[in-house]
């Protein structure tokens, strides 16, 4: 745990809300080559 | 007159100045109606992605938010993760299929898109009339404008109110999007470097082994004063005390990316390649903007008996920071309170100018209008609808009421649950897309929104617009098993 839980929370909800920001851009916004 | 309000009253000249510079220059460009609505569709991904943030964030982040967080300590964060995680996905979900099929559409707002995608004249209406509620927005914007003027610079209430609605209906009535957007990039920079100050004053505030140790720190202090502050479900906060507040909140601002006054940035961009640019710009900024919130974490450390949780921020800047800078925070509300309502003021004129006299009355002949004075019209008619709206918010909130918090999410709610099923499966699921499903979807979902919220039986304000979302949406998917699109619109997506 880091800090306490609800920042535990925050650090694992933004790593993965970029993650799946970025992802999902490269999926459908960047043209297939 | 004290440091604070010497720097705020040269700082406010200054922001006066570039922000009436920035709006002639969009005064120059608007020649017709496609500009006031949409900057023309010719804008760039950068100016766009940053005018999109800080429209999107208004002075209720900074002020609200903040106050949450230091009312209701760390289960506030909630906020923090609903618009990094929901708000970008429900913009990448929408934004590059509306765009591109804009390019043979050509619509100026969200009800004007609704209502050709649909070939509907009462979605396009219903929807646009729906958005008006979007007034009450505009009104409390005006009001945390007033109060920063009356806070930090000792101005009448009144006084406040009238130079901040003076000075948006100006901008607006002239340059109209192009206005709105350039101002909007301009205020994005201020809100995102007051954002960064707030997160890293922990470094010289708190002390502690590297931002762990700050945290730290922090968290061991704001335990003392409750083992709530430090949960992450907080019973006594009014936004997230339960588990379905908090799925609440996430579906609402997954709907919020779609909000008309932002959905028009999405349409203003000039090549649809770039789409992904701007949302990456957008969410860069968000990240800057949202850090702010730490601010109330941290004020409630060092400011504990603030006499308004709106302003603990406020007096902690106070205290962490040169006077200077405590100036600047005053300016940055008041940016992000223009910044948002002068979209909102753009999307206003084309529901009235665009939505209803151009694309409804006149093609109906209920307005006579000679053909070639219809765009010369419609232009001089969204201006004149800027100074209608101006005058009626800037009345709303003469005596603001208690609750004004409740009054902005009325708009977006109500908005949202309107719009979002037509939109969605308007977007993904064509042959379900037909006009009857779209009304249907629509007047449930406003309906069911109007209900919940008379009734009083959901506590959280984000919560009821997400659960009137979800009927509208649902609605939207049965109504489309019942009365399928037409095969012919598949050929057009």
């Amino acid at each position: 745990m880091w800090v306490n839980e609800m920042m535990t929370i925050w650090l694992w909800g933004t790593i993965i809300s970029l993650a799946l920001i970025f992802y999902s851009l490269w999926k459908w916004y960047f043209p297939k080559k | 007159m004290n440091q604070i309000q010497t720097y705020m009253w040269i700082g406010l000249i200054i922001l006066i100045a570039i922000t009436i510079w920035l709006g002639y220059l969009g005064f120059k460009r608007t020649k017709n109606v496609s500009d006031f609505a949409i900057a023309g569709g010719n804008m760039g991904p950068v100016i766009l992605g940053l005018a999109f943030a800080s429209t999107f964030f208004s002075a209720a982040t900074f002020i609200g938010y903040t106050g949450w967080a230091y009312q209701w300590g760390f289960s506030s964060l909630w906020i923090y993760l609903a618009l990094i995680g929901a708000s970008p996905l429900g913009l990448i979900l929408i934004a590059k299929k509306a765009r591109e099929l804009n390019i043979k559409q050509k619509s100026l707002s969200l009800s004007d898109w609704l209502g050709d995608r649909y070939n509907s004249d009462f979605l396009r209406v219903g929807t646009a009339l729906i958005s008006l509620f979007n007034i009450f927005y505009i009104a409390a914007q005006f009001a945390a404008g007033a109060w920063i003027f009356n806070t930090l610079l000792g101005l009448p209430y009144t006084a406040g109110l009238t130079i901040i609605a003076l000075i948006v209906v100006l901008y607006t009535y002239g340059g109209g999007s192009y206005a709105d957007i350039y101002t909007d990039a301009f205020q994005a920079v201020l809100m995102a470097i007051m954002g960064i100050l707030v997160l890293v004053s922990g470094f010289w505030m708190i002390k502690g082994d590297g931002f762990t140790g700050i945290l730290e720190n922090l968290s061991a202090n704001l335990s003392e004063q409750g083992e709530q502050m430090i949960a992450v479900i907080n019973p006594e906060s009014a936004v997230f005390y339960s588990v379905s507040a908090i799925i609440g909140a996430f579906i609402i601002e997954f709907a919020f990316s779609s909000q008309p006054q932002l959905f028009n940035k999405v349409l203003a961009l000039k090549h649809p390649k770039d789409m992904a640019k701007m949302i990456i710009v957008y969410v860069l900024a968000t990240i800057c903007f949202l850090s702010v919130i730490f601010g109330g974490l941290y004020a409630a450390m060092f400011v504990p008996s603030v006499d308004h949780p709106d302003k603990a921020l406020l007096e902690y800047v106070a205290i962490a920071f040169p006077p200077a800078i405590a100036a600047f925070l005053g300016l940055v509300v008041i940016a992000a309170a223009m910044s948002t309502t002068d979209g909102i003021f753009v999307v206003m004129s084309m529901v009235i100018a665009n939505d209803i006299y151009r694309k409804f009355l006149v093609p109906r002949k209920w307005v006579k209008t000679a053909d070639d004075q219809v765009e010369k019209t419609a232009l001089k008619l969204s201006r004149w609808v800027t100074i209608v709206v101006g005058v009626i918010a800037y009345i709303l909130v003469l005596n603001p009421p208690e609750s004004m918090g409740t009054f902005i999410w009325i708009g977006i709610s109500g908005v949202a649950s309107g719009t979002l099923g037509p939109l969605i499966v308007g977007l993904f699921f064509p042959r379900r897309a037909s006009a009857i499903a779209a009304n249907i979807s629509m007047i449930s979902g406003v309906v069911s929104y109007l209900i919940i919220l008379m009734l009083g039986f959901e506590r959280s304000t984000m919560a009821a617009g997400a659960w009137a979302v979800c009927v509208g949406v649902v609605a939207m998917i049965i109504a489309g098993f019942f009365f399928p699109g037409e095969k012919k619109s598949e050929s057009t997506v």
